[in-house]
């Protein structure tokens, strides 16, 4: 390994002539044995779809950042990174010759990414051990000219905390660096390997957020032997159970051990062995304090939720002891994946193309997060109330599977809709009479009745008519005014239902 | 659509360009009316909707008013709400007479005042009302006392538009309103606007950033306002709690059965505390009301100009009655709709002179929900629990939220004691029972108390799944404590339900 000084300036030529030698840090003086030609800059064309159009594209857009090869052919990167693209391209560092990659497999709830590319020429990294808290990172970047610049970091922190509209929380560091980050994917190493990838970098504070390899390492093994798996929820929600009082109400009368379940999730593993108002007093063999943490064999002091999430896969059983009755018990929990799908109002963080009709100027759709957000940052206080309490209190709670909220975002105005044309995001209730709580529904009642007249919204007490015998011409019409290619898009379905099965074959 | 309350704070008064006004010698003709627009000093104490065993410090405001016959004033409630002092005081004396407020209507923001000591009206004409409205263009005068002096002001302009407005001071009552482009100013409000020397308005409201957009309340409001209280009492406006849908789409029209040649609006939802509750349903065709037609719009010939077929309504006082034809399945019926206004909790209409209800227990705050609380949460709205309130307060009614209550009981705050340590969840949620026993409105939870679950007092909250226990026999003293500590006047404040 050679070491250039910073005060030789490299040039790109020099750069490329010197290939994949100019390995070092060019800001710390530290000794060091990394192996940068692992890193990739990846680069992304991106074109989301609209959510509030739904059949519209926004321009394209450009994104870059990094990936770090960890096999053969196989880089990890953020899953943000790689979101809706079109087109991803990897490169080393500086260099000009790109390189065409495609995504193996993404998990936009822990934010990672397994692409497929050649990596003949990068030398792929090692996974690093579990680090603590006060261990010492280097996180490594690129300038435009491809020179490396790599800053000392300390991990600051570890916590089971949320991703930016993630269902779940997930263990990750918080790192101090004293290098001005400038993209997602750089890597952070500790004695060489890979510790995580950085996924925010606040300058104000200096500070990053770091997706641990603990995370990475599972989602790539995951990956690599589909079927996908994705992480492991138990199906419940639970709170700390500190308070004396409540303690004592709930008959415990030891030690500072147990938390409260609050609610199953039907037919969900929790709800097969436990319910609301029982008390868990270990998981999986570790006990569990009055505010929900155990200690971790890796990374110590940890949310019970990294238990479930973080060290287990769906389809394990795990063991759990259980306070009910004034008994305390051992039950069997299977652990389920966890499937945007089954919720009432999907979040939809991948951004994935929404169904939707348009059927005489009205946008019919589902509700889901992605919805709500493109309201912007005051999206609570500027969209429908009643839409922003149904996302807010019952997300998660369908009341039959596969239910779900059809909206009418809107209408787009017609001669056929005169009248109505200023309703917008109102919650539809029936179409033709029939109740709707899907878009499966939607479609159907469109195909059975030949067109939907009738639409009833939740806030009036009478439907909304429009024309049987001018809709074919208005469909047509409204297409060709609004320059809509497609007036309805429909996911390919299963054939055994709209709900994927909750069991994972392994 | 009835108006959909949103929630903003109040506007009083707001600052536009300082117009100085006309030289008085050009006035000649206005003398008697110059002396008969006064001054209002109050000093007032607002209800803090946090803390609801309190209100504000005493501040001190001004607007203007006007003597009417009668030896009364006129001026706009928001003058005098709160009031705990009121003195008035004439042109070009010096001398402040202590007023007491007689009628107030805080929904068309008018109040008539009352001076103690008669003297006050000494060598006053009071004004006289005009009897029509001006028309767009005519000329009015503004009188009264603004802000940038202490002396009467008098500013000019032209009537630039006549619509019907939101009400600032109540928040959620729309009636007509008159925009002028005078100068109107904070301290203008509860003055005078004048057409041909007489009463034709009353200055209230403005807008923030706006430029020469003065709003006054007209003739028409206040002669409502004077017909009310001629029987002594302030009633107000009836609620007819209808909610219509326009029938233009000739497809609804159609399916309504509407023969050809009629129109009119589709009633889309009653409300249960309106007028028209058991009268009207949805799917009724108003065709006509009072004998007019109303258009496929809402829109009704009136008089040569086209009006909301509401403006029928709001000419009318409670017990009059309204008379329309109907289509109900195929069918023409006429049908009369007394008019009345039900007490409606659940319209949270913005409160004045009332202390907000509440009652602690365990230094555990509960107060209803209501406008004056939400206005206080800022950046608390972006958090779910008050978005919940929002919805609540919006959707109660047409969502069916409200079941058998007569209130949404919130926990708003903790008093911290040893008691309370824990209790440091559920802000801002809606309590749903209490030891078991639902809560309907604050009344219900002294009687809930009374019977503990097995030593502990149990408080569930709507959606919530984990409940707030407390150990009942450590309340009682806690609260004895938490009284004298925090220097609170008592632990509750529970209106009997008579008065309600």
């Amino acid at each position: 390994m050679k070491r250039i000084s910073p005060m030789v300036p490299l040039t790109r030529q020099t750069f490329l002539a010197i290939g994949l030698m100019a390995l070092l840090s060019l800001t710390t003086q530290a000794e060091t044995n990394l192996l940068p030609g692992c890193v990739a800059e990846v680069l992304v064309t991106v074109q989301k779809f609209d959510a509030h159009f739904p059949w519209k594209k926004s321009r394209p857009e450009s994104r870059a950042g990094y990936g770090v090869v960890m096999a053969d052919g196989q880089l990890i990167t953020t899953e943000d990174l790689v979101r809706n693209a079109m087109l991803i391209e990897i490169q080393h560092p500086g260099g000009a010759i790109k390189t065409t990659a495609r995504v193996i497999e993404t998990d936009p709830r822990i934010n990672a990414a397994l692409l497929a590319a050649p990596t003949a020429d990068y030398t792929p990294a090692q996974w690093g051990e579990p680090v603590r808290t006060g261990a010492k990172i280097q996180i490594v970047q690129f300038d435009e000219a491809g020179q490396q610049q790599s800053g000392e970091g300390r991990i600051t922190g570890i916590q089971v905390a949320q991703l930016p509209n993630a269902p779940l929380s997930i263990l990750t560091f918080q790192a101090l660096t004293d290098l001005k980050l400038e993209r997602v994917g750089s890597p952070a190493f500790h004695e060489g390997k890979l510790a995580g990838l950085i996924m925010e970098y606040d300058d104000a504070t200096q500070t990053s957020l770091v997706l641990p390899t603990a995370i990475l390492k599972r989602f790539m093994e995951d990956a690599s032997a589909p079927p996908y798996r994705g992480i492991a929820i138990a199906g419940m929600t639970w709170a700390p159970l500190v308070a004396p009082a409540n303690r004592k109400f709930y008959g415990l009368t030891n030690d500072n051990q147990g938390v409260l379940v609050l609610r199953t999730i039907p037919g969900s593993g929790a709800a097969a062995v436990l319910q609301s108002g029982d008390v868990i007093l270990k998981w999986d063999g570790y006990a569990i304090d009055s505010q929900g943490y155990y200690t971790d064999p890796d990374f110590g002091r940890l949310v019970l939720i990294h238990q479930i999430s973080g060290r287990r896969h769906p389809g394990d059983i795990v063991t759990v002891t259980r306070w009910r009755n004034q008994k305390s018990e051992e039950v069997q929990l299977k652990l389920d994946a966890y499937n945007d799908s089954k919720s009432l109002v999907p979040l939809n963080i991948e951004g994935e193309q929404a169904e939707y009709l348009i059927e005489g100027g009205f946008i019919f759709r589902e509700l889901s997060a992605d919805y709500l957000l493109t309201y912007g940052a005051q999206w609570m206080v500027r969209s429908n109330p009643r839409l922003v309490d149904l996302y807010l209190t019952r997300a998660q709670s369908p009341n039959k599977p596969g239910e779900r909220i059809i909206i009418l975002t809107g209408v787009l105005p017609d001669p056929i809709n005169v009248g109505y044309q200023e309703i917008r995001d109102e919650l539809v209730t029936q179409l033709n009479g029939k109740p709707v709580s899907s878009m499966n529904d939607v479609f159907a009642i469109r195909d059975q009745d030949g067109g939907i007249t009738h639409i009833r919204l939740k806030t009036l007490g009478l439907d909304l008519v429009l024309d049987k015998a001018m809709l074919p011409d208005a469909n047509r019409r409204i297409a060709t005014l609004y320059g809509i290619l497609k007036r309805e898009h429909r996911k390919p379905r299963p054939a055994l239902g709209p709900l994927r099965s909750n069991t994972i074959p392994r | 659509m009835s108006c959909t309350p949103s929630i903003h704070h109040m506007i009083r008064a707001l600052l536009l360009s300082l117009t100085l006004g006309l030289p008085l010698s050009s006035l000649a003709g206005l003398d008697h009316q110059r002396q008969s627009v006064v001054k209002i000093f109050v000093t007032l104490q607002q209800e803090d909707f946090r803390q609801p065993w309190q209100s504000s410090p005493p501040m001190s405001g001004s607007g203007s008013g006007f003597i009417i016959k009668g030896k009364r004033l006129m001026t706009n409630a928001h003058v005098v709400s709160d009031a705990r002092f009121i003195e008035v005081q004439r042109e070009g004396d010096t001398r402040k007479f202590p007023a007491r407020v007689r009628f107030i209507a805080h929904d068309c923001d008018i109040a008539v005042l009352e001076v103690i000591d008669e003297a006050f009206f000494e060598g006053t004409q009071p004004l006289t009302f005009g009897s029509s409205l001006p028309n767009l263009n005519d000329a009015v005068v503004v009188l009264g006392y603004p802000m940038g002096g202490g002396r009467l002001s008098l500013t000019k302009g032209v009537v630039s538009r006549i619509d019907y407005n939101l009400y600032a001071h109540s928040s959620i009552d729309s009636h007509l309103v008159m925009q002028v482009d005078a100068a109107i100013n904070p301290g203008n409000s509860g003055g005078p606007v004048l057409f041909n020397n007489k009463v034709i308005g009353i200055a209230f409201q403005g807008i923030a950033a706006s430029q020469n957009i003065g709003y006054t309340i007209p003739l028409p409001v206040i002669e409502h306002f004077l017909k009310d209280i001629e029987d002594g009492t302030y009633d107000g406006y009836p609620e007819l709690g209808v909610d219509h849908l326009r029938t233009e789409n000739p497809a609804l029209r159609a399916s309504l059965g509407l023969p050809p040649g009629s129109s009119g609006v589709v009633v889309a939802n009653i409300d249960p505390y309106g007028a028209a509750a058991g009268l009207l349903q949805p799917r009724d065709v108003l065709l006509s009301i009072d004998g007019h037609p109303i258009a496929n719009d809402g829109s009704v010939k009136l008089e040569g100009n086209s009006v909301e077929y509401t403006e029928f309504i709001e000419r009318k006082q409670c017990t009059e009655n309204i008379y329309f034809t109907i289509w109900r399945e195929d069918k023409t019926l006429a049908i009369v709709v007394p008019l009345k206004r039900k007490p409606d909790p659940f319209i949270f209409r913005q409160t004045y002179d009332e202390k907000p209800e509440y009652l602690i227990i365990g230094g555990l705050i509960f107060s209803p929900l209501s406008r004056g609380y939400l206005a206080t949460l800022g950046a608390e709205l972006n958090t779910p629990a008050a978005q919940h309130l929002l919805y609540t307060a919006r959707y109660s009614k047409l969502d069916h939220l409200i079941k058998d209550r007569t209130q949404f009981i919130l926990l708003i705050g903790r008093l911290p004691h040893p008691v309370n340590t824990y209790c440091t969840s559920h802000f801002n949620q809606i309590l749903a029972s209490v030891n078991g026993h639902p809560i309907r409105n604050i009344s219900d939870i002294p009687e809930a108390l009374k019977k503990s679950s097995q030593g502990f007092h149990v408080f569930r909250f709507e959606g919530q799944d984990d409940p707030l226990i407390m150990d009942a026999n450590q309340t009682v003293q806690a609260d004895t404590e938490i009284l004298t500590q925090y220097s609170l006047p008592s632990l509750s404040h529970i209106q009997s339900q008579e008065t309600k």
